[in-house]
């Protein structure tokens, strides 16, 4: 048999097998990295499950310094009596529609139940939750992200959630996200800030009212003294807001049927539901030109005008704030509004003046 | 399963290591081995396990016959057919959209309707990797290169092995057989200490180098090229540049710590690409085993460079072509190895003519400069997009304003782009390290490994996993 062919040169073979050659040293390096690697593996570990930043171990030694939005809200519906009539959904972009303007205007109770990250599956879940626990709405005002509509996998907080994700239509195991929530950098960072939080007594930097409002009370304060630079933080939202739909091809068709199922459920039980996209800064839509971001947020008015055909709900284009008479210098950033500007969309769904400014 | 995963890193490899070590006999020992890689690749779908084994038997089977038959013709019509169903296999899970797309396109420019139909297939991860693996084996037979396996068992091994299973390097049955022969019966110290050091490396070089330099100019920059300007044109390709190297390599990397954990040595797969002095030398040293499979069982095979000029400069465009076509089924790709391709003639040509670069680091400059042109149609998902990043590089979209370019200058990632630059340009790789084993270092290791296992919360799948 002639020599066996090799696949690439050989001197980095050579070089290798030279370099394998066992030292006396290679049995206390082998055991100086694995002791040394599981130890530093298991004592994260153990500050991340005592601390428990985002309670989900429910250890309750430490104040939860991660916002726990739907756990947070779930409670606050749960103590709200009489239930309310209205419900706002969506995501933070949905956070500062103030329940008190859209009950001057509606007239009916009014909670806000927008959640961080907000996706399809969140929606099927808080309706589950919300029949589970006395309510009954008879409207619902929804603003859809497209990027609540793509392939990204279940978001944690609602996997972790000790009241909504019973409600999932697939509930993740147990163990699903142990890795993230024991070794993971962020919450890592979240177990440091929580334990400072404790040290130091720091103040809150964000507050949800028992109606589900938030308030963002940083930023706010710095907005009313003019130290507030929109123009930065929007350049920040540009880049990351994009990146955010980099490979994001076309809506989830699993998460449009779990959408149009929320909505069927809703029709079923006879809830009205004015439905919108959560307007972008005029800046961000303009640098959005020709990208996927676009795209997908054609693609989800399109979709809405479909149900909207269907007989499921009405839709409401507020996408660019001229629609609704929107200020370019009353958001947050690119993509959060204030709420002056949220209260204009109110305005927009159920006509006349907000009673609260 | 990612190897940058918190179940692969704290479960499945602690486990495979700790049976595969603790089993007695060798056919045991790769029937667990062939289990356990069967369980790694059916982790992302379970459904592609049945089609490698399917490949994996018709390899092994027409192996056999080849061998066994004296008969010319008959050797040669098995391997044809042989490689009928391996490439199309290939063909039907990778190209068939692509083909039929165009020709779609091509038949409503002439006024019909669209006549193919569209399979929209998911691709099998990896089905580039160990289809090309599986057809080395049955040419090295044919050319009675090497012996065919002497059971299912070790083949089945070979073309599993999940350190190599989804994105190489492309390893030959003749890199393997001799080691199968003898594997070790206990661990062996020396080869498992540096299989640390190559597997911590890498993960390093694609957890904390790559995926950063990715979320923080590659994706938010590639993501629109229409708006890109000179300096975040530039910024992206080379932010690129440096990503897929420090991407593919480190995987490569921890394939070969990874296979010497379990006591076998694979070949080198990057060997300091970015300091070749020419298009030809940095093929010798960019994903070196695709590079010696297209040279021994294509570029050879159509005539190499024995024939005149203008045959040599065709040999190597049809390599390139398709060794681009390999990498997608996408004109963007056509179209980068087409250009690698008329770089490698280009050079073959200049080089017969006597007009070489002297001066080593303007060699570099120029060949690094080409190899960052080609990652931008590499890059891009259309030549539209390519079209729009190259205008911009060339300054036809203007510059940004001074504000622009400080929030990118002064994003954090910038210092791991520094850092990057320095590292392919003035460091060993990591095949030329002494890998010390003293305690320092052990700790230093853990420290890299475990920061990298805290940024495992962000999967991020390996750029080649797409091939």
């Amino acid at each position: 048999m002639p020599e066996a062919s090799h696949s690439v040169p050989q001197q980095g073979a050579d070089h290798l097998l030279r370099a394998t050659d066992s030292t006396i040293d290679d049995r206390r390096f082998l055991r100086t990295f694995l002791v040394a690697f599981i130890a530093a593996a298991l004592l994260i570990a153990a500050i991340n499950f005592v601390v428990d930043p985002t309670d989900v171990f429910h250890t309750g030694l430490f104040p939860p310094v991660t916002w726990v939005d739907r756990d947070e809200k779930s409670v606050f519906f749960t103590q709200m009596q009489p239930k309310p009539q209205l419900l706002i959904l969506g995501s933070s972009r949905m956070m500062k529609m103030n329940p008190a303007c859209a009950t001057s205007l509606s007239g009916l109770k009014t909670f806000n139940f927008a959640v961080n990250d907000a996706r399809a599956e969140d929606y099927v879940a808080i309706l589950g939750f919300v029949s589970d626990h006395g309510g009954a709405p008879k409207r619902i005002l929804i603003g859809i992200d497209s990027e609540g509509l793509s392939n990204a996998p279940f978001d944690w907080r609602l996997a972790n959630s000790k009241y909504l994700s019973r409600y999932l239509p697939v509930r993740p195991s147990k163990f699903s996200h142990l890795g993230e929530n024991l070794l993971s950098r962020i919450q890592l960072a979240a177990s440091m800030s929580s334990v400072r939080h404790v040290l130091t007594h720091q103040t809150e930097t964000i507050r949800v009212g028992p109606d589900g409002y938030l308030t963002y009370i940083d930023l706010e304060a710095a907005k009313s003294r003019g130290t507030f630079d929109l123009r930065r933080e929007i350049r920040v939202s540009i880049t990351g807001y994009a990146t955010s739909f980099e490979h994001f091809d076309g809506l989830s068709p699993v998460r449009v049927a779990m959408l149009h199922d929320f909505f069927t459920q809703c029709h079923a039980k006879g809830i009205q539901v004015d439905a919108v996209i959560p307007p972008l800064h005029p800046d961000v839509l303009a640098a959005m030109e020709r990208t996927p971001v676009r795209a997908r947020i054609a693609d989800t008015a399109r979709m809405l005008r479909q149900f909207e055909a269907e007989g499921l709900l009405h839709y409401i284009d507020v996408t660019t704030i001229d629609r609704f008479g929107g200020d370019p210098d009353r958001f947050f950033d690119g993509i959060h509004m204030e709420e002056w500007n949220s209260s204009r969309i109110l305005e927009h769904v159920y006509g006349g003046r907000c009673a609260v400014q | 399963m990612l190897f940058n995963s918190y179940v692969f890193c704290l479960v499945f490899l602690p486990l495979v290591l700790i049976v595969w070590w603790l089993l007695p006999s060798k056919n045991t020992r790769l029937a667990f081995l062939t289990l356990a890689s069967y369980v790694f690749y059916g982790w992302w779908d379970v459904r592609f396990v049945p089609l490698m084994i399917l490949s994996t038997s018709a390899d092994y089977i027409a192996g056999k016959m080849i061998h066994k038959t004296e008969d010319q013709r008959r050797r040669t019509l098995i391997l044809i057919a042989l490689l009928t169903i391996n490439l199309g296999i290939l063909a039907v899970f990778k190209y068939w959209d692509f083909i039929a797309t165009n020709l779609n396109a091509a038949a409503h420019l002439a006024g019909h309707r669209p006549f193919v139909a569209l399979f929209h297939l998911v691709l099998p991860v990896g089905i580039s990797f160990y289809t090309f693996n599986s057809i080395s084996y049955t040419i090295d037979i044919y050319r009675r290169r090497v012996e065919p396996a002497r059971n299912f068992l070790e083949f089945a091994t070979f073309v599993a092995l999940f350190p190599h299973l989804v994105a190489g390097p492309i390893v030959r049955y003749s890199d393997l057989h001799e080691q199968f022969e003898r594997v070790h019966r206990r661990l062996h110290t020396g080869e498992a200490s540096v299989g640390v050091w190559f597997f911590v490396l890498g993960m390093a070089k694609k957890v904390i180098i790559a995926d950063h330099i990715a979320a923080a100019f590659v994706q938010p920059l590639f993501v629109a090229p229409a708006a890109l300007k000179a300096f975040g044109a530039w910024l992206a390709a080379l932010a690129y540049t440096l990503q897929i190297y420090f991407d593919f390599s480190g995987y490569s990397d921890m394939a070969v710590g990874l296979a010497l954990l379990l006591g076998f040595h694979f070949p080198q797969n990057f060997n300091s690409p970015y300091k070749a002095l020419n298009i030809s030398d940095f093929w010798r040293r960019w994903h070196m085993s695709l590079s010696f499979w297209l040279r021994d069982y294509l570029f050879i095979p159509l005539g190499g460079s024995r024939g005149t000029k203008l045959q040599t400069a065709r040999n190597l465009l049809i390599t390139m072509f398709l060794g681009g076509l390999w990498h997608g089924a996408s004109w963007t790709f056509v179209i980068w190895g087409l250009f690698h391709g008329a770089g490698l003639a280009g050079h073959a040509i200049f080089k017969n003519a006597g007009l070489t670069v002297r001066r080593r680091w303007l060699a570099t400059a120029i060949t690094f400069l080409f190899v960052i042109i080609g990652w931008v149609l590499f890059r891009t998902d259309s030549i539209q997009s390519a079209g729009h990043v190259f205008a911009a590089m060339a300054g036809l979209r203007g510059v940004e304003s001074v504000a622009a370019i400080r929030v990118l200058a002064m994003n954090k990632a910038m210092l791991l782009m520094l850092v990057g630059t320095a590292l392919v340009f003035a460091a060993p790789n990591t095949w030329e390290l002494h890998y010390p084993r003293s305690r320092k270092w052990a700790f230093v290791l853990a420290a890299v490994m475990i920061l990298c296992v805290l940024d495992f919360a962000t999967p991020s799948p390996f750029l080649y996993f797409q091939f």
